[in-house]
């Protein structure tokens, strides 16, 4: 039974008026990597926008050990805005959430590297492919490469997406 | 997150506004046929789109959506006598048609030509399965009537209902293309739920919590695909379509009625949630009509003689702790679509979406309203019609299928998604 104590309904918008007005999260720390050349073009139109700490990645390849080896565990060069170059497991530590920006070319084994990283660290990884109306490239296997570690994967038609995308979630 | 500004041009659907624009190119559901029963039956009054209007049905069987109020001296024309081909209000005798053409200004002299003189606003209403739809739109922009499959299978295939519910249109159409919301908030209903009930699939809904998602724009709206593990390395995907501006249909469960919704503005602060079950291949039983009459799967028990919900916020939605702590239902409101409504209510009339904290598998509600900003703002400055008024558009199913791991539903499941008369539903 409802007792009779309540004193407020929020359905109303008189009510409504008096919710809380405060902060209700921390900032979130988010890396977007654009998986190819083309998107990180449409990465780059986004990135001059004011983020919450975002920090636009362009992924170089797979780094390269003392050797020129392939690095073990697979590591990723990272290239930043301001042209410094990084590595995906120095960017990954405290981040909340990995956006992969893609199109129908993307490194495919970029994308597992990373989606593999952000499951074993337990970051929330987004796959993001654009493909452009009228652009009949295949993006299967971009989506299959993403697939099996991403939470998210969406197929968006405009590069418009990715501010979109990105403000929603605070990035 | 969504800036302010965004929110209000998404949420407010008045006249002139970005959205009610965009809304008014579309045929809409604006009553149940129930509603206007026979010639000269009483008028009903309708909001929608933040207009006053009434609806009726004039003596010959031709049925109109005309501005509420006489133009003499604004009485409601609801009080009007419904007879002899028009309206007439009980004031001063002025009497309308169904488009809202005055008929008869009986103070005045009929060769004074007054009367051709004044018309009241009027919308079409067309009957399409159990729904009288209307276009409030420009006349010139009139778009074909509606193809959607619910409304145009035969009458013992398909069940409609309405339900008021107290909050805008867009929170309440966010929760229908929301569909990891289910295997919480609707968990007890998919053991009990006569509509829902005994599906294979409900396995896979109730031991996997954490879908993954994926979203594909179609020509419409959105195809959004929400995963979840089931055996032998495949797949278990529910597949629903939203289609611009406001309809989804839920994925269906073993070969229980398929069913969805539409949210139609009434105001910036109210929404009809119309609900339909149909079957593409066959009739309802009278056990599955009766079910839906009584309130289960999507619809609702009614306050009588009204479509405001029975559970409703006046009485905290009758809230059962007990059936809550049982497990009975999750949340401690019987039924779906109240489960729904109660949470959706509680936000408050319109939700302030610069407090909310989304997270990635919150994108097919970020891409829908990208689509809708997008295209109510394409209407405005370039006049270009938004997606979802092509019958084409209309011709889309829901899907439950199980894939193997490594086909994307967009791919495999073309077929499932688009509708095949005569073709059952893909369901699991």
């Amino acid at each position: 039974m409802t007792l009779l104590s309540d004193c407020a309904s929020a359905a109303t918008a008189a009510e409504a008026r008096y919710r809380v007005n405060y902060p209700n999260s921390r900032p979130r720390t988010t890396r977007i990597v654009a998986l190819d050349e083309a998107a990180a073009t449409a990465m780059r139109m986004a990135a001059d926008s004011s983020w919450n700490g975002a920090r636009f990645l362009v992924c170089q390849g797979r780094s390269r050990g003392a050797q020129g080896l392939d690095s073990i565990p697979p590591d990723l060069d990272l290239r930043a805005a301001d042209g410094v170059v990084t590595r995906l497991s120095d960017e990954l530590p405290g981040t909340d959430c990995v956006v992969m920006v893609g199109t129908a070319t993307a490194n495919r084994e970029a994308a597992s590297i990373i989606g593999t990283a952000c499951r074993a660290r337990g970051i929330a990884a987004t796959g993001l492919l654009v493909a452009p109306a009228g652009d009949t490239a295949p993006l299967g296997p971009a989506l299959a490469a993403l697939r099996p570690t991403a939470r998210m994967l969406v197929v968006a038609s405009d590069v418009e997406y990715i501010p979109e995308m990105l403000a929603a979630l605070r990035a | 997150m969504l800036r302010k500004e965004v929110n209000d041009l998404l949420t407010q659907t008045g006249t002139a506004t970005p959205m009610g624009t965009l809304f008014r190119q579309y045929w809409i559901p604006a009553l149940l046929a129930e509603e206007l029963p026979a010639n000269d039956c009483p008028p009903v009054r309708v909001k929608l789109l933040s207009e006053r209007l009434i609806a009726f049905r004039d003596s010959g069987g031709k049925m109109g959506l005309i501005d509420e109020f006489c133009a003499h001296r604004g009485a409601s024309l609801w009080f009007g006598r419904n007879e002899e081909g028009g309206i007439r209000c009980p004031y001063h005798g002025w009497k309308f048609d169904v488009s809202g053409q005055c008929l008869e200004i009986p103070s005045e002299p009929a060769e004074s030509g007054l009367c051709e003189k004044v018309k009241l606003t009027g919308y079409p209403l067309v009957k399409i399965g159990d729904i009288l739809w209307t276009y409030m739109g420009p006349k010139e922009q009139q778009p074909p009537l509606p193809e959607w499959e619910f409304a145009t299978v035969p009458a013992e295939q398909t069940f409609t209902s309405k339900r008021w519910q107290e909050c805008n249109w867009l929170q309440a159409m966010e929760g229908g293309i929301d569909s990891s919301h289910v295997s919480f908030l609707h968990s007890g209903s998919l053991k009990t739920d006569p509509l829902f009930r005994g599906a294979a699939g409900n396995k896979y809904n109730l031991q996997d919590k954490m879908p993954v998602f994926e979203v594909v724009e179609s020509a419409g709206g959105l195809f959004i695909g929400a995963r979840r593990n089931a055996e032998d390395g495949k797949y278990y995907w529910r597949i629903t379509p939203w289609v611009m501006p406001c309809f989804t249909m839920v994925p269906p469960r073993g070969d229980h009625p398929m069913h969805g919704h539409f949210w139609i503005p009434i105001d910036d602060e109210n929404c009809w949630a119309w609900s339909y079950d149909y079957h593409p291949v066959r009739a309802l039983t009278a056990e599955e009509r009766k079910a839906m009459q009584d309130g289960h799967g999507v619809h609702v028990k009614y306050v009588p003689g009204t479509y405001r919900p029975l559970a409703n916020k006046d009485n905290d939605y009758l809230m059962d702790r007990e059936a809550q702590r049982r497990g009975d239902t999750y949340s401690g409101i019987e039924g779906i679509g109240m489960q729904d409504a109660s949470l959706q209510e509680s936000m408050g009339p319109i939700v302030d979406r610069t407090k909310e904290n989304l997270v990635s598998t919150d994108n097919g509600i970020i891409m829908a309203r990208q689509r809708l900003r997008k295209a109510a703002l394409a209407l405005k400055d370039q006049g270009i019609r938004p997606p979802g008024i092509d019958p084409a558009h209309h011709r889309v199913r829901s899907a439950a299928v199980l894939l193997p791991s490594d086909q994307a539903f967009q791919d495999a499941s073309q077929d499932d998604l688009r509708v095949r008369p005569g073709v059952r539903q893909s369901s699991v």
